[in-house]
């Protein structure tokens, strides 16, 4: 008999018992489809993890002020008497921390931020701007009071210089005209004229880029030995250094490939470009890298590296710019293993400085632990019951074909009399199970990628660094299931070999 | 063609044994309509199954054309029953599913015959046993006796030399059966060997020999004068 035939046999006894072999068919499709999309999704979310792990963020431990933090678990309005004074942390505490701290390997800041190309008197830009200055303004007003308080009289005494001069600065193009609205209703030449008398001018304004290919790009405003902890090298030129912002040098790294969207035809180096009211030399292109953002996804490569600003107003002489206290501080460790001791010591350092309970000092691979092992703690209950669906499928299965068997004993009876072996009576009922389990399982298969979504979207975030659709998961997750719902077809398939065809024929 | 030595057959029913043969000797030669006759429970059925190696024997030796056959593998016994042999039962067992075309294509099937000699074979058939109009009919749409015949049709799809009935016009009237002794008959004289279940005499006298079996023996052995 051939396989043809046996397909022919075996449809037409699935279409004679339509209802019960759709419901069998039906829940098999549910079962493989879980498994399928399970086993699809652990294997997503090992790659996630395992990229997470060796993401250079989670090789990061952060320091920040208790109370800076907006938790929606916090009161609105509190009183705690051991926070009574307010802290900025800046990067002269960061410099101190290296110092005091053996166990960390670097320290920067790293604030993420968007760069308008252009000067902000450009009719595009104008509106953009204004509301950056708005928003900047906001909170530079509120961070500067607490800045006075507490860290600023510090840095007052040691520079010689208050910050007060760069609140004073800020506000002046978007205080002077009552907030963003009036910024954008400005006369572009009298804006123009404000900026240059507050940041003097570009000096050869020829030399000054201001058009570009992309109107904006995203990038961190960072510190010196960010370059290092993320492993960042310089392709072209140089990755800037503390020194050059203690010397207040205005310059910008760019990604990769921001450099070539940039600079398509030229060279990227040397290059000034206006980005807002600030001018930035080129002074180094990366090299490529596989980095992305955790939070955002975006990858270096896309990014463009600036010093931080808060740090600027420190060290720097002249550099006014956008007054941002500086809420994180960020500590990298090369090896892992030393993150214990590197907390423990980085807590120490600043509850010294500042007081017990006063900063929170929390290494984000804890958090991904903690999160990773709830999650796959998850994982296993939703696979167990995966499993268990695809395993009451297969008893259904198992159930139904018995029942065929015992239903067409007499059947199994002529057929032998007729000339079908017992191999071939086994081989016919395994067929048909298998017609069922394969054709749930193409069902499943195409339901899988949606429970897989569910799956996905309800337990993990999305990172762009890591493709998350692995059709080759699936289809050997589907495969897997098949094997089991086939499986299960063996032993009724078995009995109807065993069917005594003398006896059978003789039931009447 | 069949020699059957010191044939005996015990069923174990759990609590209890049936001994339905005990020491069949019979040599069935090419040719002959065999008929077997005798009360129920005497070993008709149980000696039919063993003769079309449906079921076979605790003692004795089964030799097809000096072959012993209780020596040969389940698949190579299948392939006989399929070549060789052809059954009719009482009750017809057709497939109810399948149509009487599809029915009659079935053991051509189990041969291998394929596609299109296999759909023209199993309509010839049909057509010999008068039933050119009910090839596409499922058999709960035909009558008693067309059942049958598409149980013959199919029984002689592979040209089989022996054909094993067990009381074919059972369930027949009497005219209906009438008209299936006629086409074994029929193909008795075309050289096919019969052996005919029955325990009408009147039929039993129709056959070329009569064995008469009584608790499991061989109680009489006639033969007709052609």
């Amino acid at each position: 008999m051939s396989w043809a035939d046996r397909l022919w046999m075996s449809i037409r006894h699935i279409r004679g018992r339509l209802v019960e072999s759709i419901l069998v068919i039906s829940a098999t499709a549910i079962g493989v489809a879980l498994v399928a999309a399970m086993f699809a999704f652990i294997r997503s979310y090992d790659r996630q993890t395992d990229y997470l792990l060796s993401h250079p963020a989670y090789r990061e431990i952060t320091v920040e002020v208790v109370g800076n933090e907006t938790e929606i678990t916090e009161a609105a309005v509190r009183f705690d008497a051991s926070v009574s004074r307010a802290i900025a942390l800046g990067t002269d505490d960061l410099i101190r921390a290296r110092a005091g701290v053996a166990a960390v390997d670097h320290g920067y800041l790293a604030d993420a931020d968007r760069f308008v190309v252009g000067a902000p008197w450009t009719a595009g830009n104008r509106t953009a701007i204004a509301g950056q200055l708005g928003a900047i303004g906001g909170t530079g007003g509120i961070a500067g009071g607490g800045a006075t308080g507490g860290r600023g009289q510090a840095v007052g005494a040691a520079e010689g210089q208050t910050r007060t001069d760069g609140e004073a600065a800020l506000t002046l193009p978007g205080g002077a005209t009552g907030g963003r609205a009036g910024t954008a209703e400005m006369d572009p030449e009298q804006m123009r004229a404000q900026f240059e008398a507050l940041l003097g001018t570009d000096g050869d304004d020829a030399a000054v880029v201001s058009e570009l290919p992309v109107d904006a790009f995203s990038g961190y405003r960072v510190t010196g030995e960010f370059f290092d902890a993320y492993g960042l090298r310089a392709a072209a030129g140089t990755v800037f250094t503390n020194e050059d912002i203690e010397a207040g040098n205005q310059v910008i790294v760019l990604g990769h490939d921001l450099a070539r969207t940039l600079f398509p035809d030229s060279t990227a180096i040397g290059t000034r470009v206006r980005l807002g009211i600030q001018t930035y030399t080129v002074v180094g292109v990366l090299a490529p890298t596989g980095v992305r953002s955790i939070e955002t996804g975006a990858a270096f490569d896309r990014l463009g590296f600036v010093p931080n600003a808060a740090a600027q107003v420190q060290f720097a002489g002249r550099a006014i710019s956008f007054q941002r206290p500086t809420r994180t501080l960020r500590f990298a460790i090369d090896d892992s293993s030393r993150l214990d001791a590197a907390v423990q010591q980085l807590t120490l350092f600043f509850d010294s400085e500042y007081g017990p309970g006063t900063t929170r000092v929390t290494a984000s691979l804890d958090a991904l632990t903690t999160e990773r092992q709830k999650l796959s703690r998850i994982l296993a209950v939703v696979l167990f019951l995966a499993a268990a669906a695809l395993f009451i499928a297969s008893i259904n299965l198992f159930n139904l074909m018995l029942m065929r068997v015992i239903k067409r004993t007499r059947g199994i009876g002529i057929s032998r009399a007729i000339g079908a072996s017992r191999r071939e009576i086994f081989r016919q009922f395994i067929n048909e199970s298998a017609c069922m389990s394969l054709t749930g399982a193409a069902i499943g298969l195409l339901l899988a990628p949606v429970a897989y979504g569910l799956l996905r979207t309800s337990l993990i975030a999305d990172i762009g660094a890591v493709d998350l659709m692995n059709w080759l998961y699936f289809v050997v997750g589907a495969a897997l299931a098949l094997a089991v719902s086939v499986l299960f077809g063996v032993y009724p398939a078995r009995q109807a070999g065993r069917v005594d065809a003398s006896l059978a024929i003789r039931s009447e | 063609m069949i020699t059957l030595e010191g044939i005996a057959k015990t069923y174990d029913l759990g609590s209890s044994t049936v001994t339905a043969l005990r020491g069949i000797d019979l040599t069935i030669d090419r040719g002959e309509f065999l008929t077997v006759m005798g009360p129920s429970g005497s070993g008709k059925s149980t000696l039919l199954h063993i003769l079309g190696i449906l079921d076979s024997a605790d003692e004795g030796r089964y030799l097809l054309e000096d072959n012993d056959l209780t020596t040969l593998s389940d698949a190579e016994l299948s392939r006989i029953r399929n070549e060789h042999f052809g059954f009719v039962f009482q009750s017809f067992n057709l497939f109810n599913e399948f149509s009487a075309l599809e029915n009659v294509m079935f053991p051509l099937m189990y041969a291998g015959v394929r596609g299109s000699q296999r759909r023209d074979r199993a309509r010839a058939l049909l057509v010999d046993v008068g039933l050119e109009h009910r090839m596409g009919h499922y058999p709960n749409m035909m009558s008693g006796g067309e059942q049958q015949r598409v149980a013959i049709a199919r029984a002689l799809a592979n040209n089989p030399s022996l054909i094993l009935a067990d009381e074919p016009t059972g369930n027949l009237p009497s005219d209906k059966g009438e008209e299936i002794l006629q086409i074994l008959e029929g193909l008795n004289r075309d050289g096919v060997t019969i052996v005919m279940v029955t325990h009408d005499d009147r039929l039993g006298a129709r056959g070329s020999r009569c064995i008469r079996l009584r608790d499991g023996v061989v109680e009489s052995d006639t033969r007709r004068a052609a």
